[in-house]
């Protein structure tokens, strides 16, 4: 299993796409953090893109998507999310989490400049990202 | 299995004033990196068990997916 620690300076950054805050787990994807026990996001230090071997074994226990979340390029158009000029799952993010319950520091995040949410809302969306997770579906 | 808010893992093995050479240590670095990602491919807190907030239900993305959707992908 290869790690790769992701490093960028501004400049590298800035050529960078948007990127999807709430992605699938498949290889190349950037790891940003784990969903704890108390529902919120614990995001890692130093974001790592998952190879393979990790994808593999994740995919051994429940969905991952409901145990971590995961980070690729936004692919407005192509998916069903798009509204056809933003991300229509931040909205509903703000609809479904009640203001109390939003986070009020800024979780250290190494995505934040690319990030499809931060772009559209700002802040604001920071204070509610911890408590996305990307798969609510209810195991059967 | 425990879970505790604000203080992360961290595995030190400390070799004092003991510096590997580069070409050796970079290959200890790789390994151990992989084995903690190996471990935290495999963990489950089951936070998503007990995140109900009211505006849930109202959720209308199917399967209630907060997340990337590329057709012919389906979110399961």
């Amino acid at each position: 299993m290869s790690v790769k620690p992701l490093r960028a300076d501004s400049a590298e950054r800035r050529r960078k796409p948007t990127l999807c805050p709430s992605s699938r787990c498949a290889e190349g994807a950037i790891l940003l953090g784990v969903v704890g026990s108390d529902a919120q996001v614990q995001f890692l230090n130093q974001p790592v893109r998952i190879d393979a071997e990790f994808v593999d074994i994740a995919h051994q226990g429940r969905r991952p998507e409901k145990r971590f979340r995961f980070s690729s390029p936004c692919a407005t158009n192509a998916c069903r999310h798009w509204t056809g000029s933003r991300c229509g799952v931040i909205d509903e993010v703000f609809d479904s989490v009640p203001e109390t319950h939003r986070i009020e520091t800024r979780p250290r995040c190494a995505i934040r400049e690319q990030c499809r949410w931060h772009r559209q809302e700002g802040d604001a969306a920071c204070g509610a990202c911890p408590l996305v997770i990307t798969d609510l579906m209810v195991d059967g | 299995m425990g879970y505790e808010k604000g203080t992360g893992s961290l595995f030190v093995a400390d070799l004092g004033g003991f510096k590997l050479p580069a070409e050796l240590e970079r290959e200890v670095a790789g390994k151990i990196q992989a084995t903690v990602m190996r471990a935290l491919a495999t963990v489950d807190f089951r936070g998503d068990i007990v995140r109900r907030f009211p505006g849930d239900s109202k959720i209308k993305f199917p399967d209630h997916t907060l997340g990337i959707w590329v057709e012919p992908e389906i979110p399961r």
